[in-house]
């Protein structure tokens, strides 16, 4: 369960989200809301990626007080991955397995599903944006996540690459885990709808 | 066209450096008595016009801004928001040699002006071949930056660069910063490197038994001036770059390592000339404590940037400020009321900062 309360987001003097209080308990949340409405920097904030007034709580783990169990049970893929140029995909891979316990032959058979495991031993900086994206989808699924938060995963994937993705999906969420996904694109599995409307996110 | 690339460059050049040309323009104008500034600079230009020795220092310095200027370009060419730049290509060669040698000259244009007093100075004095020598290599210079800035911009399409040996080591999330520097920082490694060895040659080699301690203070202050610009590249990598580390269990005790280890690696080639040359002048624990202050330096103006996201503009005024009140402190050998000091504020800076930064508003989108 994913528990947001008094959560306040400000970028200078402009005010982007303001949520009072949201529950999140269902398997799986679309986000949906216009370009700039705060989706990103919402995710973004329940990542531990930017700062933010109010509390986050994982399953009564809260970010502020428990951050690296809080950070070890929440994964994130970004919109727009950027990784150092120098590493390679197993460099990643290896880095979130040891930081999140992560199943590394676990990750190497979504790699391959992914179509991956012959470019991971390439440094990151010869990938093309959607290798790049697949990279971060399968960083995302590392670990024991109880939530985890993917930013337009569908955006510069090839079909093939949508279909493995929405099945990865739903084994997970068959295992319990929690998604956030933000998408322009809709949401083929049954999910419960988020709209981010007035600098808040009111479930659907 | 013209419009979008003075913005682009020009503008956000001085803008940028306005710190730095201030801090220069009061070392050579501020610094002088107004009514010996004339003659202080015709004894300079005298100098440099009359011996190949010293003329040839100031062409190294002159190399050094140029290349900072063309990393400059090359930097904006190279980043997400220079990619259109690539329409340029669309010119014809003509017109992309005038604009790049235009970018050049307006970027360049501080030490050209002071370039053509000295000639005009040297013209006036008789020193014909080295107006000429200054002329020539002023012209070669623009010309080579103009090439550099015009083969960047006719090639996107060359491979992204990676280790020439082939060999993947493996990589410790301390050696991350460390890799960034060695791979993507090369240039800018290698220019500090040169800049360190050139003064501390002067000052512990070339005036070998001449030099004191206040001279050798002022060459080591300078050093470290020019390493400040190490910090501000490393934070913006690790948030930029590295900014989804922040959603892993990582606590803040690896970047702080990650960052020590780093600048301790950066500055141990300048410790390792003291404890060859400096023998004479200074003792090891001076030495070392010399060293100690440059990594708390470094590590204070880490811990600034958590504290308050800052610009460029506004973390050179901080630099200023460290480097001023570190003459006043090492002036009075108080190396260790300062190390600490810098150490203690560093620690709190960033344990307090760490978690509530945010990209200063230039570089955040919503």
């Amino acid at each position: 369960m994913l528990l947001i309360k008094d959560y306040k987001k400000v970028f200078g003097p402009h005010l982007i989200l303001d949520i009072p209080a949201l529950q999140l308990e269902q398997p799986l949340y679309w986000l949906r809301g216009a370009n700039g409405a705060g989706k990103t920097t919402f995710l973004k904030s329940v990542a531990g990626l930017l700062p933010f007034d109010g509390d986050i709580a994982v399953d009564n783990i809260p970010m502020r007080r428990q951050r690296r169990l809080y950070t070890t049970y929440v994964n994130h893929a970004g919109a727009e991955p950027i990784y150092p140029g120098f590493l390679t995909g197993n460099d990643l891979i290896k880095f979130y397995s040891g930081a999140k316990i992560g199943n590394i032959k676990l990750t190497e058979k979504m790699a391959g599903a992914f179509g991956m495991n012959q470019h991971l031993c390439n440094k990151v900086a010869s990938y093309s944006s959607g290798m790049t994206k697949k990279l971060s989808l399968l960083l995302a699924f590392i670990g024991e996540a109880k939530v985890i938060l993917l930013d337009e995963p569908f955006t510069t994937l090839d079909v093939e690459a949508v279909v493995v993705l929405n099945e990865l999906i739903n084994e997970s969420v068959n295992k319990g885990i929690m998604f956030c996904i933000s998408s322009h694109q809709p949401l083929t599995l049954p999910h419960v709808a988020l709209v981010v409307q007035d600098k808040t996110i009111i479930k659907g | 066209m013209v419009n979008a690339l003075f913005k682009l460059f020009v503008a956000s050049f001085y803008k940028a450096n306005a710190g730095f040309f201030l801090f220069f323009f009061f070392i050579f104008f501020g610094t002088v008595n107004g009514g010996t500034l004339i003659s202080y600079h015709a004894s300079l230009l005298t100098s440099i016009l009359g011996s190949w020795e010293i003329m040839s220092g100031v062409f190294f310095f002159w190399i050094l801004y140029e290349i900072k200027c063309l990393l400059f370009i090359l930097r904006i060419a190279n980043s997400q928001e220079g990619t259109f730049l690539y329409n340029l290509q669309a010119l014809s060669l003509i017109t992309q040699v005038l604009a790049y040698a235009g970018l050049q000259v307006l970027l360049y244009a501080p030490i050209l002006f002071y370039s053509i007093v000295a000639m005009g100075f040297g013209l006036k004095k008789g020193y014909t071949i080295s107006v000429l020598v200054i002329g020539a290599f002023q012209v070669l210079l623009i010309a080579c930056g103009s090439y550099t800035i015009y083969k960047r911009m006719n090639n996107w399409l060359r491979p992204a660069s990676t280790f020439a040996l082939g060999i993947n080591l493996p990589k410790p999330f301390f050696s991350y910063l460390l890799h960034h520097f060695f791979t993507g920082q090369k240039l800018l490694l290698v220019g500090l490197k040169i800049f360190s060895v050139l003064l501390l040659y002067v000052v512990l080699v070339r005036n070998a038994g001449k030099a004191d301690n206040d001279s050798f203070l002022l060459f080591y202050l300078l050093i470290l001036l020019a390493h400040f610009i190490i910090p501000f590249l490393s934070v913006q990598f690790f948030e930029n770059e590295l900014a989804f580390f922040r959603n892993l269990p990582l606590p803040r005790v690896s970047y702080a390592l990650a960052y020590l280890v780093t600048y301790i690696i950066i500055l141990l080639p300048e410790m390792m000339y003291l404890a060859l040359y400096g023998r004479s002048l200074l003792s090891f624990p001076e030495m070392v404590a010399y060293y100690t202050t440059g990594i708390a330096s470094l590590a204070l103006l880490t811990a600034v940037q958590y504290a308050e996201a800052m610009d460029r503009e506004e973390y050179v005024k901080v630099g200023f400020a460290v480097f001023f009140v570190s003459i006043f402190m090492l002036h009075s050998k108080a190396f260790i009321f300062w190390i600490t000091i810098q150490f203690l504020i560093g620690l709190l800076l960033f344990w307090t900062g760490f978690y509530k930064y945010e990209r200063h508003a230039s570089q955040s989108g919503a």
